[in-house]
Protein backbone atom coordinates (compact mmCIF):
# COMPACT_ATOMS: atom_id res chain seq x y z
CA UNK A 1 0.00 0.00 0.00
CA UNK A 2 1.37 3.36 -1.04
CA UNK A 3 -0.20 6.73 -0.25
CA UNK A 4 -0.16 8.48 -3.61
CA UNK A 5 1.60 6.90 -6.58
CA UNK A 6 5.03 6.30 -8.05
CA UNK A 7 5.94 4.77 -11.40
CA UNK A 8 8.74 4.80 -13.94
CA UNK A 9 7.67 6.11 -17.34
CA UNK A 10 10.33 6.19 -20.00
CA UNK A 11 13.29 8.02 -18.57
CA UNK A 12 11.34 9.66 -15.74
CA UNK A 13 10.05 8.78 -12.27
CA UNK A 14 6.53 10.12 -11.85
CA UNK A 15 5.11 10.48 -8.39
CA UNK A 16 1.66 11.89 -7.57
CA UNK A 17 3.31 15.26 -7.03
CA UNK A 18 6.55 15.50 -9.03
CA UNK A 19 8.33 14.09 -12.03
CA UNK A 20 12.06 13.35 -11.87
CA UNK A 21 14.48 12.73 -14.66
CA UNK A 22 15.73 9.19 -13.95
CA UNK A 23 19.33 10.24 -14.64
CA UNK A 24 19.21 12.96 -12.00
CA UNK A 25 18.22 10.64 -9.12
CA UNK A 26 21.25 9.86 -7.01
CA UNK A 27 19.72 8.20 -3.97
CA UNK A 28 16.43 6.37 -3.36
CA UNK A 29 16.08 5.57 0.29
CA UNK A 30 13.38 3.85 2.38
CA UNK A 31 13.17 4.41 6.12
CA UNK A 32 10.78 3.82 8.99
CA UNK A 33 10.69 7.36 10.38
CA UNK A 34 8.07 6.71 13.08
CA UNK A 35 9.59 3.50 14.43
CA UNK A 36 11.28 5.15 17.42
CA UNK A 37 8.10 7.00 18.39
CA UNK A 38 6.03 3.84 18.00
CA UNK A 39 8.41 1.73 20.11
CA UNK A 40 8.68 4.31 22.90
CA UNK A 41 4.94 5.05 23.15
CA UNK A 42 3.58 1.63 22.19
CA UNK A 43 6.15 -0.20 24.31
CA UNK A 44 5.56 2.19 27.17
CA UNK A 45 1.78 1.69 27.14
CA UNK A 46 2.04 -2.09 26.81
CA UNK A 47 4.67 -2.22 29.56
CA UNK A 48 2.48 -0.03 31.75
CA UNK A 49 -0.49 -2.39 31.26
CA UNK A 50 1.66 -5.40 32.19
CA UNK A 51 3.54 -3.89 35.13
CA UNK A 52 0.47 -2.29 36.71
CA UNK A 53 -1.97 -5.12 35.94
CA UNK A 54 -2.75 -5.42 39.66
CA UNK A 55 -4.15 -1.87 39.68
CA UNK A 56 -5.95 -1.88 36.32
CA UNK A 57 -9.27 -3.34 35.21
CA UNK A 58 -9.16 -6.09 32.58
CA UNK A 59 -10.77 -3.77 29.99
CA UNK A 60 -8.07 -1.15 30.62
CA UNK A 61 -5.28 -3.73 30.28
CA UNK A 62 -6.82 -4.95 27.01
CA UNK A 63 -7.22 -1.40 25.69
CA UNK A 64 -3.66 -0.32 26.58
CA UNK A 65 -2.18 -3.57 25.28
CA UNK A 66 -4.15 -3.23 22.04
CA UNK A 67 -3.18 0.41 21.49
CA UNK A 68 0.47 -0.38 22.28
CA UNK A 69 0.59 -3.36 19.93
CA UNK A 70 -1.11 -1.40 17.12
CA UNK A 71 1.34 1.49 17.64
CA UNK A 72 4.39 -0.80 17.43
CA UNK A 73 2.99 -2.68 14.42
CA UNK A 74 2.25 0.65 12.67
CA UNK A 75 5.79 1.83 13.36
CA UNK A 76 7.20 -1.25 11.63
CA UNK A 77 4.65 -1.10 8.81
CA UNK A 78 4.91 2.59 7.93
CA UNK A 79 7.71 3.54 5.61
CA UNK A 80 8.92 6.60 3.72
CA UNK A 81 10.64 6.62 0.35
CA UNK A 82 12.84 9.60 -0.34
CA UNK A 83 14.14 10.41 -3.77
CA UNK A 84 17.24 12.55 -3.61
CA UNK A 85 18.62 14.31 -6.62
CA UNK A 86 22.02 15.91 -6.85
CA UNK A 87 20.48 18.75 -8.84
CA UNK A 88 17.85 19.40 -6.16
CA UNK A 89 20.12 19.32 -3.12
CA UNK A 90 18.82 21.74 -0.50
CA UNK A 91 15.64 22.29 -2.47
CA UNK A 92 12.13 21.68 -1.13
CA UNK A 93 11.47 19.46 -4.13
CA UNK A 94 13.00 16.39 -2.49
CA UNK A 95 9.99 14.08 -2.60
CA UNK A 96 8.88 11.79 0.20
CA UNK A 97 6.32 9.10 -0.44
CA UNK A 98 4.63 7.36 2.46
CA UNK A 99 3.21 3.87 2.53
CA UNK A 100 3.93 0.33 3.60
CA UNK A 101 7.64 -0.24 4.19
CA UNK A 102 7.54 -3.52 2.25
CA UNK A 103 5.90 -1.99 -0.86
CA UNK A 104 8.14 1.08 -0.81
CA UNK A 105 11.21 -1.13 -0.53
CA UNK A 106 10.01 -3.04 -3.60
CA UNK A 107 9.60 0.27 -5.46
CA UNK A 108 13.14 1.23 -4.41
CA UNK A 109 14.51 -2.06 -5.80
CA UNK A 110 12.63 -1.56 -9.09
CA UNK A 111 13.96 1.96 -9.28
CA UNK A 112 17.51 0.71 -8.71
CA UNK A 113 17.06 -1.78 -11.58
CA UNK A 114 15.85 1.02 -13.86
CA UNK A 115 18.74 3.24 -12.80
CA UNK A 116 21.25 0.44 -13.55
CA UNK A 117 19.80 -0.30 -16.96
CA UNK A 118 19.69 3.43 -17.75
CA UNK A 119 23.38 3.75 -16.79
CA UNK A 120 24.30 0.70 -18.89
CA UNK A 121 22.57 2.10 -21.96
CA UNK A 122 24.39 5.43 -21.47
CA UNK A 123 27.79 3.68 -21.18
CA UNK A 124 27.25 1.50 -24.27
CA UNK B 1 14.71 -6.06 11.19
CA UNK B 2 15.83 -2.63 10.15
CA UNK B 3 17.03 -1.07 13.40
CA UNK B 4 19.47 1.07 11.44
CA UNK B 5 16.52 3.18 10.43
CA UNK B 6 15.97 4.22 14.06
CA UNK B 7 16.59 7.93 14.01
CA UNK B 8 18.34 9.19 17.13
CA UNK B 9 17.36 12.76 16.53
CA UNK B 10 14.17 14.78 16.74
CA UNK B 11 11.71 11.92 16.46
CA UNK B 12 13.13 10.01 19.41
CA UNK B 13 13.35 13.12 21.58
CA UNK B 14 9.77 14.03 20.65
CA UNK B 15 8.59 10.51 21.46
CA UNK B 16 10.27 10.65 24.87
CA UNK B 17 8.67 14.02 25.60
CA UNK B 18 5.23 12.68 24.59
CA UNK B 19 5.77 9.58 26.77
CA UNK B 20 6.80 11.75 29.73
CA UNK B 21 3.68 13.89 29.29
CA UNK B 22 1.44 10.80 29.11
CA UNK B 23 3.09 9.54 32.32
CA UNK B 24 2.79 12.80 34.25
CA UNK B 25 -0.71 13.80 33.10
CA UNK B 26 -2.37 10.42 32.55
CA UNK B 27 -0.94 7.14 33.72
CA UNK B 28 0.76 8.57 36.83
CA UNK B 29 -2.49 10.07 38.10
CA UNK B 30 -4.35 6.83 37.36
CA UNK B 31 -1.76 4.79 39.26
CA UNK B 32 -1.91 7.21 42.21
CA UNK B 33 -5.70 7.05 42.31
CA UNK B 34 -5.74 3.25 42.24
CA UNK B 35 -2.97 2.98 44.86
CA UNK B 36 -4.98 5.20 47.21
CA UNK B 37 -8.11 3.11 46.61
CA UNK B 38 -6.22 -0.15 47.11
CA UNK B 39 -4.60 1.04 50.35
CA UNK B 40 -8.08 1.35 51.88
CA UNK B 41 -7.51 5.04 52.56
CA UNK B 42 -11.14 6.23 52.04
CA UNK B 43 -12.54 4.07 54.86
CA UNK B 44 -9.48 4.55 57.10
CA UNK B 45 -9.73 8.29 56.62
CA UNK B 46 -13.45 8.41 57.44
CA UNK B 47 -12.89 6.46 60.66
CA UNK B 48 -9.96 8.71 61.62
CA UNK B 49 -11.89 11.92 60.94
CA UNK B 50 -14.94 10.76 62.93
CA UNK B 51 -12.80 9.73 65.92
CA UNK B 52 -10.96 13.04 65.66
CA UNK B 53 -14.29 14.88 65.73
CA UNK B 54 -15.43 12.86 68.76
CA UNK B 55 -12.22 13.57 70.66
CA UNK B 56 -12.63 17.27 69.93
CA UNK B 57 -16.17 17.31 71.36
CA UNK B 58 -16.64 19.17 74.64
CA UNK B 59 -18.07 16.90 77.31
CA UNK B 60 -21.42 18.21 78.60
CA UNK B 61 -21.13 19.80 82.02
CA UNK B 62 -21.94 17.51 84.95
CA UNK B 63 -25.29 18.23 86.55
CA UNK B 64 -25.73 16.61 89.96
CA UNK B 65 -29.03 15.03 90.82
CA UNK B 66 -30.93 17.71 92.67
CA UNK B 67 -34.13 16.11 93.92
CA UNK B 68 -35.51 15.99 97.46
CA UNK B 69 -33.91 12.64 98.43
CA UNK B 70 -30.43 13.51 97.17
CA UNK B 71 -30.42 16.93 98.87
CA UNK B 72 -32.38 16.49 102.11
CA UNK B 73 -31.52 12.81 102.46
CA UNK B 74 -27.81 13.61 102.36
CA UNK B 75 -28.12 16.66 104.60
CA UNK B 76 -30.54 15.38 107.28
CA UNK B 77 -30.33 11.61 106.98
CA UNK B 78 -33.49 9.62 107.86
CA UNK B 79 -35.45 12.75 108.78
CA UNK B 80 -34.75 14.29 105.42
CA UNK B 81 -35.78 11.07 103.63
CA UNK B 82 -38.96 10.95 105.71
CA UNK B 83 -39.75 14.48 104.60
CA UNK B 84 -39.36 13.42 100.98
CA UNK B 85 -41.59 10.40 101.49
CA UNK B 86 -44.27 12.70 102.94
CA UNK B 87 -44.10 15.39 100.27
CA UNK B 88 -42.90 13.34 97.29
CA UNK B 89 -39.47 13.24 95.73
CA UNK B 90 -39.78 16.68 94.11
CA UNK B 91 -37.05 18.38 92.14
CA UNK B 92 -35.55 21.59 93.42
CA UNK B 93 -36.61 24.78 91.63
CA UNK B 94 -34.88 25.45 88.24
CA UNK B 95 -33.44 21.91 88.09
CA UNK B 96 -35.90 20.89 85.35
CA UNK B 97 -34.92 23.91 83.32
CA UNK B 98 -31.23 23.20 83.89
CA UNK B 99 -31.63 19.56 82.82
CA UNK B 100 -33.65 20.54 79.73
CA UNK B 101 -30.92 22.99 78.81
CA UNK B 102 -28.23 20.34 79.26
CA UNK B 103 -30.18 17.87 77.13
CA UNK B 104 -30.62 20.50 74.43
CA UNK B 105 -26.87 21.17 74.42
CA UNK B 106 -26.03 17.47 74.24
CA UNK B 107 -28.48 16.96 71.36
CA UNK B 108 -27.03 19.95 69.47
CA UNK B 109 -23.57 18.49 70.03
CA UNK B 110 -24.66 15.10 68.66
CA UNK B 111 -26.31 16.75 65.65
CA UNK B 112 -23.17 18.72 64.93
CA UNK B 113 -21.08 15.55 65.14
CA UNK B 114 -23.45 13.65 62.81
CA UNK B 115 -23.41 16.50 60.31
CA UNK B 116 -19.62 16.75 60.40
CA UNK B 117 -19.29 12.97 60.06
CA UNK B 118 -21.52 12.98 56.97
CA UNK B 119 -19.13 15.39 55.32
CA UNK B 120 -15.94 13.45 56.05
CA UNK B 121 -15.93 11.93 52.56
CA UNK B 122 -15.39 15.34 50.96
CA UNK B 123 -12.46 16.00 53.31
CA UNK B 124 -10.98 12.58 52.55
CA UNK B 125 -11.34 12.97 48.79
CA UNK B 126 -9.79 16.45 49.11
CA UNK B 127 -6.75 14.86 50.78
CA UNK B 128 -6.49 12.27 47.99
CA UNK B 129 -6.71 14.82 45.16
CA UNK B 130 -4.34 17.22 46.91
CA UNK B 131 -1.74 14.44 47.26
CA UNK B 132 -2.14 13.49 43.59
CA UNK B 133 -1.78 17.12 42.55
CA UNK B 134 1.22 17.88 44.81
CA UNK B 135 3.04 14.66 43.94
CA UNK B 136 2.20 14.60 40.23
CA UNK B 137 5.86 14.23 39.19
CA UNK B 138 6.54 11.43 41.67
CA UNK B 139 3.54 9.41 40.46
CA UNK B 140 4.46 10.18 36.84
CA UNK B 141 8.00 8.88 37.43
CA UNK B 142 6.68 5.75 39.13
CA UNK B 143 4.27 5.02 36.26
CA UNK B 144 6.64 6.09 33.47
CA UNK B 145 9.52 3.98 34.79
CA UNK B 146 7.16 0.97 34.99
CA UNK B 147 7.78 0.59 38.76
CA UNK B 148 11.57 0.66 38.40
CA UNK B 149 11.59 3.87 40.43
CA UNK B 150 9.49 4.45 43.52
CA UNK B 151 10.02 7.99 44.79
CA UNK B 152 9.66 8.65 48.53
CA UNK B 153 6.18 10.26 48.31
CA UNK B 154 4.85 7.16 46.54
CA UNK B 155 6.50 4.85 49.06
CA UNK B 156 5.15 6.83 52.04
CA UNK B 157 1.72 7.35 50.56
CA UNK B 158 -0.20 7.10 53.84
CA UNK B 159 1.86 9.81 55.52
CA UNK B 160 1.44 12.01 52.43
CA UNK B 161 -2.32 11.53 52.65
CA UNK B 162 -2.37 12.27 56.38
CA UNK B 163 -0.38 15.47 55.80
CA UNK B 164 -2.79 16.51 53.05
CA UNK B 165 -5.78 15.74 55.30
CA UNK B 166 -4.51 18.17 57.94
CA UNK B 167 -3.43 20.82 55.44
CA UNK B 168 -5.43 24.07 55.47
CA UNK B 169 -6.87 23.29 52.02
CA UNK B 170 -8.63 20.16 53.31
CA UNK B 171 -9.02 20.91 57.03
CA UNK B 172 -11.63 23.54 56.17
CA UNK B 173 -13.69 21.13 54.05
CA UNK B 174 -16.97 19.94 55.47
Amino acid sequence: MIFGSIKVEGGAVVTHRDTYDLDSITVASVRRPQLATAIVIGGGLTGFALMFSDLLYVSEIAFLGGVGTIAIASGFWLGQLKLLSRDLRGSELVDAIWGSYKDLNQVRRDLARHLKSANRSVQS
Amino acid sequence: MDFNSLPLSGNLVLALIVYALISVLGTGQLVGERMIEKSGWPSQCQRAVVSELRSNQIEPAFTPKLDCNSVFGNLFGQEGKQLCRNYGNFNLPFVDQLQAHQEKLAKANEDRLAQAASKTSSRCSCAASLTLERRRMAFGLHAGSLRLMTPAPVQNLSSELATALHSPECALKG
